[in-house]
Formats: structure tokens, C-alpha cells, sequence
């Protein structure tokens, strides 16, 4: 299983990348990690002719707090986001969804904006960037984009980037304080691509009263999906097993799933709203304890 | 003579957890896998294949191809068609139709991967680059892409001699089955279904081949488990004198049945570096490991079990359709899963009544061969299923039923109806010590207190039996006239009087230099690390069978041992002539003769092979080589029982391994941790099965599975912590006592698995039958959604 | 055919090589530089026998091309043993018989060296999930859990040494 030969470009500055990119257009894919394009092409399933390899920017390696946000640039692995001090303090809920993603030595070389790029519905970064309604920002020659992650997904592996953009960093906005958080998936075996996941965030007033609250799938349709209408059946309520419970019976219904090898369409509409439930109680265990 | 005659009376090695000899090769990275060969001149094969699954070949262009940078040819099936004959393995039944599995498919393509071109570059890249553009005209045929497909096909045939698509047949019934059916006070019936699975060693197959012209010599380098019979089948299809023929096995990175037999890609390696007069390396990919390595099992079975209303199981009966995809596999044949399945039931249950009507179907998918465990792993899982329900049914303890049925202590030659003979072992004993292992009534009380809080836990039991290393009495009583059933082991002593053993088994990681080690050291009295075992090459390794069905201790192990005991007495018989002392007061310890009852030895093995040597003296083993053959002429039987603890997530259809144990007993251990390594990776691979690997086809004979991100084997997380007791009987059939080990933990564990999950979630009148064992299928059933194999209760009027 | 020149060190030793721009770094150090002790399972990133340390880092060699590894330092299983003798964490999986075929055994000695670094007292289970990404078909784990564990206390400020040439 040998890749299709393919030019090899490997700029060292955004602008390079980006004028490459132009030129190119549909002929290039960008490699990043790798860990979801190299497979694809050692199957030539991807046969890129030309192979934009951005590991040597180095100024897009690099994560930060940015008002109140995690400003994660494309080179940043997995693994970064992981161990980082960044995320530790100001949004864990990265943290725990990144032991879910694939291995050790996956999340050495996979990077968040590849994730994103990758748009696999499967995956965790898309649910994470939705629930914490993250901003891309792609660079082109034409300049800057900042697009939010509500209009970034469109399809399987499908985003609105243009083949002449670059997806050059991801603002992700700070969990509120005091808040709650909980990433769940359910896999066929560990660090395999979720069947279903959930990424759930609250906060709660000091009579324990819902004030707001984040709630995104994986797994669960075409893209990875907030759960709008469970949002706001929560928002307001007390937080109790009760209406989790209740909040998780309506998340069959907002969804749209396929079935595959691994898991029915059924399942995965009924195992959503379980780990929404489990989810949910979670964060608010975390939020009692805080 | 008893095989126990001539034994050693000092066990200093067998027994011992020695540790793995050859071990240090393997961790420096100085393993010598068949893709680490690289010979001067060595060019790469790689093979283009066919995306259909069953079409007609009209034309083959590759023009194009041949003119890309490094490429040094292309041949088709036409080209070759005079050269290369194809593989025929013969059964010697009327019940059996044979396949020809040509080396590149010539009229018609019969599963989706079979080879239709093969491509010589100075490159695999450049190999795979210049296949993309040969031009493969097809005629689309209907894809019998199921069992119900190829038996309903109107007409439509894989083979044009074989109808309706029945590759093997076999029927077995006992005289008084009938009757014992009408008597019997209830019968539970269920359906069954095994999935298609993949071996999947980590390390895909590969062959090199150099045809040495001066010599007029081809050696064959192949990660096989049969070198000698690989031989046979390359002498006669290449119609290439087998004496000039040199099969070599490197390290082989696991092998687990896939690699025995003998494939296309050998032949075709052969051939083009005898025509190339340059060394041809073929290395199989991830992708064509799933879709053209032979794939395994395969089944959907119904079967029935008459009982009295105290659980005296009256008579089984077993209806079972096995799909073997499109060729017979050489030397097993498609018939291997039906007959092996017959021989499981009724296991180590006292049953007299039986019946088993199986049939082998050929379809439009990769062959089927033998994959570690084979037909054995039905039996249990037929009849633990039957079981247990059972036991709901009669609202019996599940253990309770089987204690009832269970064979006792058994003697040697215990024959089952099936007419495989048990040599001897402690059945019950085994099976309530496993129990007691798992703490099994422990975990029945947790089960009780956990579903009140709403947590299904379950307890699966199984009990097996292994027949091991099975010799030639049943290779020709199964008519498979391609395996001889005997293997050799050669014994020479080198003038530093230090060893040297060659034997016909060679390892795919079993230990076997270990092992081979332990008993030799202990048959003739030296230190183990003056031992070297040779294995995998028929230039010095005497003829044999090979590796697989559990045999190489017990086949090659056994020979060896009955090698060691001769050499022993040439070595006494040439002390004495040296020595002038008679050889009965003689013995040979820790590398030294010794005079019985003396303190002193008074000659190292040394000094005794030089003086031998040395012709002075008049003795009659100046040869100091022994070889000797062994069949087993009983049988060597193994078995034990599984006892496993799971608890179910209801909601997620997710399932947790709380606890396994096992106890076993496979006779005499001659190493506890290669013993227990073979035990635990066993389990592994057939709680795969049970939970996670199932090789899937769409409709159209499109392979769905091919690559490792949908055929899920088990990682660490996956596997639990396994509890092993061994009991010992010594087989009497074999020199050491040993038995195989090899397949024992695949044969019990789908089986105990698939009954833990039924218990489980007993109280939703669920029951699981049909492998793997989907988190899907789980929620589903429970929702109601799709109905489980719920047992088919029949109830006998006034009896 | 699009090749570059490379630099690059590989367990101490500096190489100078061409490479094929589409060459996987797994072939190059098998095929080029002959160290042959890395794997091939896959070529999808799914079986971890590959696995080498890249700039001290365990990643998936089927899954970089040798191009992108210019200027890194690479250690594969080649540079564990030192003067002849084994690494205590390749004595550890003898000791332990963690290994049986040994074909995957590389890949785990790297992912287990670089977890270790990290780690140097795990528990069990925190070891079942540092080597989740490393297939085995012959041993069913646990042995070689019980090889990691064994061999932690020993690994306290131990460096791949960059001086080794294999």
C-alpha cells in the first residue's frame, strides 16, 4: 500500500503556504499530521499531485490566551492541547475529549486544525469547536476569514474552506467560569472513532438553577450537531437526574443518523440521548464539587 | 512399548518456566522476518485484483504498463497458464468436489482480491503505479455473494462441475438417534451464527525466491507453516524436480492457521524468478491480507438438544452451513470447518445421540482455511448455548446442568460417538475447579444484588475439548490425502558435544526453540543452552507435516523425543566401548557421563563425541545421528473449561469483562509460560470474535472489512486479566505426555462469551447466539427491535 | 520522480541519503539505512508496530514520509541495547515472556520507552492505555503490561544515548 508519486512543497512561512495554495488550487492537499491523510493516500483512496506539508511554519505552532479564548494555530498537536497548562486552566472539557482521540503516538502528530480540516462527523474536535462556538480564521492570499464553527462543517469530510485556503488557527472560547463539563463517547474498542459523543458544558446559579449550557454530538449525522432544542429545554431548569433525563429522550428526535459497519442509525439515535444523560450528570457532579 | 518407555527419570528443564531461548533477536530488532531478506539483483512482485467477484475475463491490456520506469514485466493468467498448474487439493471423500485455484485467474475472476496480473518492478511503488494502468475488460456474473445465493442461484455455478455450489458434504448419525429424540421429555432449539473472520497476524505473509541457474536450484524463501508440503506443491505445479527444490522458513510473525496453506503468490514468485533468473520478493499488504489471505470460519448452524426434564441431555442435533468462498485450500480443503465442527460435538458431555448433516457452499468470496481453532469452536459454542438454555428453561443452575453431563474421570481411551478417542483426563474435576477459580457462586449472589440496582452482570461457562496434533490415522480417517500426519526430528551431536536437533515444526512464535530445548536437554542429560533446535528448512529438517492444529509438540516434540532416547543409547553404547565399562552402569547428567552411584563423572559428552569421532574406538554409533518419525496412535486430547464474568451496559450495548479463568489441561507442561501465553492469546483472538471481528461482504461480493479501522482486533483495553490452573494427565500416547495447547483458548472462549452476555440479560428474555455480538445488536434486542434467537422451546406431551 | 536530499540522525548516527518525496519514513530506515528491526503491519496507523521515536516522540512510521523527517533525530528499537547488552526494558519483556512471535515487539519497546519517560511509576491500567495503540495477536497483553510495569523503577533519568551507531 504505496502512495501515487505527488510534488512535494514544504513552505516555511503562512505566506508561502497560502501562495502555494492559489497556484495549486484543487491539485494540493495540505498535510499537517498526517494521521488521517497518509492512510488515505497509502490506500490511494486521496492522490493529492501535489502535497503542501506546512510542519516547517513554524509560526503556526503555537497555543495561547487570546481575552478569552485558546488561540490553538495549526501546527498545535493533539498532544499539546492535552498536557497544556492553557487548556488545564481555562477549558478542560479540551482536555478530557482529547483522550479520546485515537493513541499516544496518533496525538503526537494529529493537530486540532487537521481534525477540524478532516471534518470527520466521527470526530471530537468538530463537536468541541461547535459547543464552544469556536471561530476558524483561514488564510488565503486574498487575506483573512474568520468563520464560525456554526457554518465551518457542511457535510462528511466536507467544510466551506476553498482549496486555496489555509486554516491557520481556532479560536476557542474559555469554558464560563464555575462551570460544569463532561466528554463521553462510545466506541467499539478504546481510541476507535465514536459510535456516539457528547460534549456537554453548564453553569448553574447558586440554587442550582441551569443558566446555560453547551451541548454537541459526534457520530450522529452528516456533521457533528448542537443540540439546539435540549439546550434550551435545560436552560432554566433545575438541575436534576430528572431532567436529564428529559432532556435526553428529546435528542433522538433532532437527529439524523446513518447507519455502518459499527453501529445502526438506531442505535446511534438512541445511545445519543443515553450519553447526553450521563453527560449532563457529569458536569453538574463537577459543577457540585467545584 | 508404551511412548512412556526409555524416559528420563530427572526433569530438570520440562516443567520449568524456562526462559524463551532466542527471545534476544527478536527485541534488538535483529529478527529475520521474510521482509528483512534482501538478496542482490531482487526485483518485487506485486499483483493486480480483481475488483469483481465474480465476472469473465475478456481482455487484458497492459501495454501501458510495461512501459512505466522499472518494470520488468507482466504476466496474466493466459501467460502463464502452461507453466503453472493450479492448486488441487484432493479429499478423499465422494462428498467432496475439488477446486483448481489457478495461480493468476485465468477465464473468470471468482472473489473480489483473486490475482489477475502480476507485476515485476525494481519496486513495490513502482509496481503499484504501473498496475493502475493495466486495462482489465470484465464481463459481469451474478454475485453469489451468500450461502442462500450459491444454493438458489439458478444455475449460476463458481465451478462448472460443481452443482449448486456444495463444495463437501458429511452426515453422521448414531443408530438409536431417532429414538432417543422421541424419548426425550423437551427439546430446546436455537440458531447459531459464527461470523467470517481474518487471522490477522500482525505480520502479512511474504515469499522470496532465487533460482540459482549454475545449480539449477530454487529456494524459497516463505512465512509457510507447512515448508515440506509447500515443497510437494511447488515441485509438482512448476513440474520442477522437488529435490532441487529448498523451502526455507525465516522468523515468521505469527501465523494462527493462515499461513498453511499453500498460495498463488508462492507458486508465482517461483516461477518468475526461475524464468527472471533474478530474486523475486513478493509482500503482502494490510488490504490484501483482508481480502485474499484466507479468511475463516463462517457459519449459521441450527441445532436442537433432547432432555430429560432433570437436564439429561438425550441426543443433539446439528444442522450447519459452512461458507468456504471460492477454492478449496490446500491441503486442509474446504471440508476442514464441517468435519472438524462434526468432531467438537458432543465435546466432554456423556451424550450417545447424535446427528450432524454439515455442508461446505462455495460462494463469491476469498477462500476459507483454517484459522487457530477451526470447526472445534462450534461445538462448544453449540452446545454451552444449548445448555443454557436449557437450564432456563428447566429454571436449573446452569452449572448444575453441566455437572449432570458432564464426563467424569475419564481413562485413557474414552470414546466419544463421534469416534474420536479422549486419552484420559479429569473432566468434572476441571470444570468445578474453574469454578471455583472464578468464585462462580460469588458472582451468582452479585448478579442477584446487582440487577436490583439495575446492573446486568452474567457468567459464562464452557467446557472443550482439543484434539491435538492429530497423526495420520486421522488425516486419512478425514481423507485429507494432503497432509501426512507425521512429523521427524533429527538428533546429531556436534564435536564440542554440544547438539543439534532439526525437526519438521517449525514456530510462528509458539517457542518451540524453547521448548524442543527443554525436552531434548532432559533426554539426554545435557544443559539446555548446549541444545540448538533447527527448524523451517527442508534442506536439513527431516519431512513432516508442518505447524498447525495444535501439533508440533505433540507431532514434533514427540519425534524429537523418541530421537533423544536412541541417541542417548548410542552415546551409553560408545561410553561403554570407550570407557570398557558396561553402558548399563552408565547414565548421561548435565552434560557429562557419570557411573551409576558415583560421585565423580568421569567423562564429558565433549570427550565422549571426539573419541567417537576420532575412530579409535570400535564403536557402532560413530555416527551419532538419529532420526526418527512419530504419529500419535491414540490421541492427544486437551481440555478444560472457561468460566467468565461480564457485565453488560444495557443502554450502550457495551460490554465489560469483570473476570476470566480457566482450568486446562493439555498433559504434561513443558514450559508454564509458554503454555499460558498460548492460552491468553487464544482468548484474545476469540473474544475477538465474539465481540469485535467479523469480516463483512455487501451484496454484491464487495468486501466491506479491508482495513484494520473495520476489522477490529482486540487491544489492551480489551482484554482482561486471565486466571490460569492447570491439571495434569499425562497423555499416554505421546513420549513426554504433552498435549497441544495451541488452539485450546480460542475453542472455549467465544462460546463462554457469548453465554456470559445471554446471562446477562437473561432478564429481558434476550439470548445471543449469533457472533460478534454487536453493542447494536445488544440495544436493539433490548429495545425490541429485532428479535433475538430466542430458543424454540418444544415440549413432549405426557412424558 | 520528485526526491530531495536529507539530513538526518538515526540512533546517534548522522546520514546523509536521497529519499523519494512519496518514500514512507518506515521504508526509508528499512530500505536505505538497512535497520530493519521497525515493522510494516499496516501502512494505516492502526497496529503501532512501526512505531519509532521521532525528536523523542512515538509516532506512527507508516504514517510520516522520510522527507518530513530532515534535520530530526530518530531512535528506533536498534538503539535500546547498549555495549551488547539488552535495555532493561528489553530484559523485562524476556523476563516476563511478553513476547512470542516478537513482531510486534519493536513497536511496543518504543511506545513503552517514550511512555515511560513520562511516567515512571504507572499503575496497570495506566499502561493498558499508553500501549492501547499497539496490536498483538499472540499474547493477549498481559505479560507485557506486567514487562512495563517491571521495568519503570529502572528508567528514572534514562536517555537513549545519541551516541549509538547501529
Amino acid at each position: 500500500m504505496k502512495p501515487a508519486p505527488f510534488q512535494y512543497h514544504d513552505p516555511r512561512t503562512v505566506d508561502e503556504a497560502v501562495s502555494l495554495l492559489d497556484e495549486l488550487g484543487d491539485d494540493a492537499k495540505v498535510l499537517a499530521g498526517g494521521q488521517s491523510l497518509v492512510p488515505m493516500m497509502n490506500f490511494r483512496l486521496a492522490r493529492p499531485s501535489h502535497l503542501v506539508d506546512i510542519n516547517r511554519v513554524s509560526s503556526l505552532d503555537h497555543v495561547r490566551k487570546d481575552n478569552h479564548s485558546l488561540v490553538i494555530g495549526a501546527l498545535a498537536r493533539q498532544r499539546t492541547i492535552e498536557f497544556s497548562e492553557l487548556a488545564k486552566l481555562h477549558n478542560p472539557l479540551l482536555i478530557e475529549a482529547s483522550h479520546h482521540i485515537g493513541h499516544p503516538a496518533i496525538r503526537n502528530r494529529g493537530t486540532v486544525c487537521g481534525s477540524l480540516a478532516h471534518a470527520d462527523p466521527a470526530a471530537e474536535w468538530p463537536a468541541l469547536a461547535l459547543v464552544m462556538d469556536a471561530t476558524l480564521v483561514a488564510q488565503s492570499r486574498r487575506g483573512q476569514r474568520r468563520i464560525p464553527a456554526t457554518e465551518f462543517f457542511t457535510s462528511y469530510f466536507s467544510t466551506c474552506l476553498e482549496p486555496r485556503e489555509l486554516l491557520v488557527e481556532v479560536h476557542v472560547p474559555a469554558l464560563p467560569s464555575g462551570a460544569g463539563f463532561s466528554f463521553l463517547e462510545i466506541s467499539r474498542r478504546h481510541g476507535d472513532f465514536a459510535l456516539v459523543g457528547a460534549a456537554v458544558w453548564l453553569t448553574a446559579d447558586h440554587s442550582g438553577i441551569c443558566t446555560n449550557c453547551g451541548i454537541a454530538l459526534a457520530g450522529v449525522g452528516s456533521c457533528a450537531v448542537r443540540a439546539h432544542a435540549a439546550e434550551q429545554r435545560l436552560q432554566g431548569e433545575r438541575l436534576s437526574d430528572s431532567i436529564f433525563a428529559e432532556v435526553a429522550n428529546s435528542i433522538p428526535e433532532e437527529l439524523d443518523p446513518t447507519s455502518d459497519l459499527h453501529a445502526s442509525a438506531e442505535y446511534r439515535r438512541k445511545v445519543a440521548g443515553v450519553i447526553v444523560r450521563r453527560a449532563l450528570g457529569v458536569a453538574a457532579e463537577r459543577i457540585r464539587k467545584s | 512399548m508404551t511412548e512412556n518407555e526409555g524416559a528420563p527419570k530427572d526433569m530438570n528443564y520440562v516443567g520449568a518456566p524456562v526462559r524463551a531461548v532466542g527471545l534476544g533477536r527478536f527485541l534488538t530488532g535483529n529478527g529475520r522476518y521474510i521482509d528483512d531478506l534482501k538478496l542482490p539483483g531482487m526485483v518485487y512482485l506485486h499483483l493486480l485484483r480483481t475488483p469483481y467477484a465474480h465476472a469473465k475475463i475478456r481482455s487484458i491490456n497492459f501495454a501501458p504498463a510495461l512501459e512505466y520506469p522499472g518494470i520488468l514485466g507482466v504476466w496474466t493468467g493466459q501467460d502463464i497458464a502452461s507453466d503453472i498448474r493450479p492448486i488441487r487439493p484432493v479429499l478423499d471423500s465422494t462428498n467432496y468436489q475439488g477446486t483448481e485455484w489457478p495461480a493468476l485467474a485465468r477465464e473468470k475472476v471468482r472473489y473480489v482480491g483473486e490475482a489477475v496480473a502480476a507485476i515485476v518492478a525494481e519496486s513495490r511503488y513502482l509496481a503499484e503505479d504501473a498496475a493502475e494502468m493495466i486495462m482489465v475488460d470484465y464481463t459481469a456474473l451474478p454475485a453469489l455473494s451468500e450461502v442462500s445465493a450459491s444454493l438458489n442461484s439458478n444455475g449460476v455455478r463458481l465451478h462448472e462441475e460443481i452443482e449448486k455450489n456444495i463444495f463437501f458434504e458429511y452426515r453422521f448419525e448414531t443408530a438409536n438417534f431417532h429414538q432417543a429424540f422421541q424419548q426425550a421429555e423437551l427439546r430446546v432449539a436455537l440458531e447459531f451464527k459464527h461470523p467470517r473472520c481474518a487471522g490477522s497476524a500482525i505480520e502479512n505473509r511474504g515469499v522470496v525466491a532465487q533460482y540459482e541457474p549454475g545449480r539449477q536450484f530454487l529456494t524459497l524463501w516463505s512465512s509457510t507453516q507447512v515448508p515440506d508440503l509447500l515443497r510437494g506443491v511447488l515441485g509438482e505445479c512448476l513440474q520442477f524436480p522437488v529435490h532441487r527444490i529448498r523451502v526455507i522458513v525465516p522468523d515468521v510473525g505469527g501465523g494462527f492457521g493462515v499461513k498453511m496453506h499453500v498460495y498463488p503468490e508462492e507458486l508465482l514468485a517461483a516461477f518468475l524468478a526461475w524464468k527472471l533468473g533474478r530474486p523475486v520478493k513478493w509482500i503482502e499488504d494490510r488490504r490484501e491480507n483482508l481480502l485474499a489471505s484466507t479468511h475463516a470460519r463462517d457459519h449459521e448452524t441450527e441445532a436442537e438438544v433432547a432432555a430429560r426434564r432433570d437436564g439429561t441431555i438425550l441426543g443433539i442435533r446439528v444442522r450447519d452451513l459452512s461458507d468456504v468462498g471460492a477454492y478449496s485450500a490446500f491441503p486442509i480443503t474446504c471440508a476442514l470447518e464441517t468435519l472438524t465442527f462434526a468432531n467438537s460435538v458432543p465435546g466432554p458431555y456423556r451424550v450417545e445421540n447424535l446427528s450432524f448433516h454439515g455442508m461446505a457452499i462455495g460462494t463469491n468470496k476469498c477462500p476459507v482455511g483454517a484459522y487457530r481453532g477451526v470447526g472445534f469452536v462450534l461445538g462448544p459454542l453449540v452446545m454451552e448455548g444449548l445448555i443454557d438454555a436449557l437450564a432456563r428453561s428447566l429454571r436449573m443452575d446452569p452449572a448444575e446442568v453441566r455437572r449432570r453431563n458432564l464426563i467424569g474421570t475419564v481413562p485413557h481411551r474414552y470414546q466419544a460417538p463421534t469416534g474420536i478417542v479422549y486419552d484420559g483426563g479429569e473432566y468434572r474435576k476441571a470444570f468445578e475447579q474453574a469454578l471455583e477459580l472464578a468464585g462462580y457462586y460469588e458472582w451468582r449472589k452479585r448478579q442477584t444484588e446487582l440487577r436490583v440496582e439495575g446492573r446486568y452482570l452474567g457468567i459464562g461457562l464452557a467446557t472443550f475439548i482439543e484434539p491435538t496434533g492429530m497423526g495420520q490415522r486421522v488425516f486419512r480417517h478425514r481423507g485429507m490425502a494432503e497432509v501426512p500426519g507425521f512429523d521427524s526430528a533429527t538428533v546429531r551431536m556436534d564435536p564440542g558435544g554440544t547438539v543439534r536437533a532439526y525437526v519438521s515444526t517449525p514456530s510462528q512464535g509458539q517457542g518451540q526453540e524453547t521448548t524442543f530445548a527443554q525436552i531434548l536437554a532432559d533426554e539426554l542429560g545435557v544443559k539446555s543452552e548446549d541444545v540448538i533446535i533447527s527448524l523451517g528448512d527442508t534442506e536439513t529438517c527431516p519431512f513432516g507435516t508442518g505447524t498447525f492444529a495444535s501439533r508440533s509438540l505433540v507431532s514434533g516434540g514427540s519425534a524429537l523425543a523418541l530421537a533423544a532416547r536412541e541417541m542417548r543409547k548410542k552415546l551409553l553404547c560408545g561410553a561403554g566401548q570407550v570407557l570398557r565399562i558396561p553402558p548399563a552402569d552408565l547414565e548421561i547428567r548435565q552434560g557429562k557421563v557419570w557411573v551409576k552411584g558415583k560421585l565423580d563423572s568421569v567423562l564429558s559428552l565433549e570427550e565422549l563425541t571426539r573419541a567417537i569421532h576420532s575412530g579409535l574406538y570400535n564403536t557402532s554409533s560413530d555416527n551419532l545421528i538419529v532420526s526418527r518419525s512419530f504419529s500419535v496412535g491414540g490421541s492427544a486430547v486437551s481440555y478444560g473449561t472457561h468460566v467468565v464474568v461480564v457485565e453488560v451496559d444495557h443502554e450502550t450495548g457495551l460490554v465489560l469483562l469483570r473476570q476470566y479463568a480457566v482450568v486446562e489441561d493439555c498433559g504434561t507442561v513443558i514450559n508454564p509460560a509458554v503454555v499460558d501465553g498460548q492460552i491468553r492469546g487464544g482468548i484474545a483472538q476469540g473474544l475477538g470474535t465474539a465481540i469485535f471481528e467479523e469480516v463483512r461482504y455487501d451484496s454484491n461480493g464487495q468486501l466491506l472489512t479491508a482495513s484494520l479501522m473495520d476489522y477490529l482486533i482486540p487491544g489492551s483495553l480489551e482484554i482482561p486479566v486471565i486466571r490460569i490452573e492447570h491439571l495434569t494427565t499425562r497423555s499416554p500416547f505421546t513420549p513426554t505426555g504433552g498435549k497441544g495447547v495451541g488452539e485450546s483458548g480460542t475453542i472455549a472462549s467465544p462460546a463462554a462469551i457469548a453465554c456470559a452476555i445471554s446471562d446477562a440479560l437473561s432478564p429481558f428474555d434476550a439470548t445471543f447466539t449469533r457472533l460478534p455480538i454487536h453493542p447494536t445488536t445488544i440495544v436493539e434486542v433490548l429495545q425490541g427491535k429485532c428479535p433475538s434467537p430466542a430458543a424454540n422451546r418444544v415440549d413432549v406431551e405426557g412424558k | 520522480m520528485d526526491e530531495r536530499r536529507i539530513h538526518l540522525k538515526v540512533n546517534g548516527k548522522q546520514y546523509e541519503e536521497m529519499a523519494e518525496t512519496r518514500l514512507t519514513l518506515v521504508d526509508f530506515l528499512r530500505e536505505k539505512l538497512g535497520l530493519t528491526g521497525t515493522h510494516i503491519g499496516c501502512e494505516h496507523g492502526v497496529c503501532g508496530a512501526c512505531t519509532v521515536l521521532v525528536n523523542g516522540a512515538a509516532i506512527r512510521s507508516c504514517l510520516m514520509f522520510a522527507v518530513q523527517a530532515d534535520q530530526a533525530e530518530i531512535a528506533t528499537v536498534e538503539s535500546l541495547a547498549r555495549d551488547g547488552s539488552l535495555h532493561p526494558l528489553q530484559q523485562a519483556f524476556w523476563e516476563h515472556h511478553a513476547l512470542q512471535c516478537g513482531f510486534c515487539t519493536p513497536g511496543f519497546l518504543m511506545t513503552a520507552y517514550a511512555f515511560l519517560q513520562e511516567n515512571h511509576s504507572p499503575s496497570a491500567d495506566e499502561i493498558r492505555v499508553a500501549i492501547s495503540g499497539n496490536l498483538c495477536r499472540c499474547t493477549g497483553y498481559e505479560n507485557i503490561i506486567k514487562a512495563i510495569r517491571a521495568a519503570s523503577p529502572d528508567m528514572k533519568g534514562d536517555t537513549l544515548t545519541t551516541d549509538q551507531s547501529c
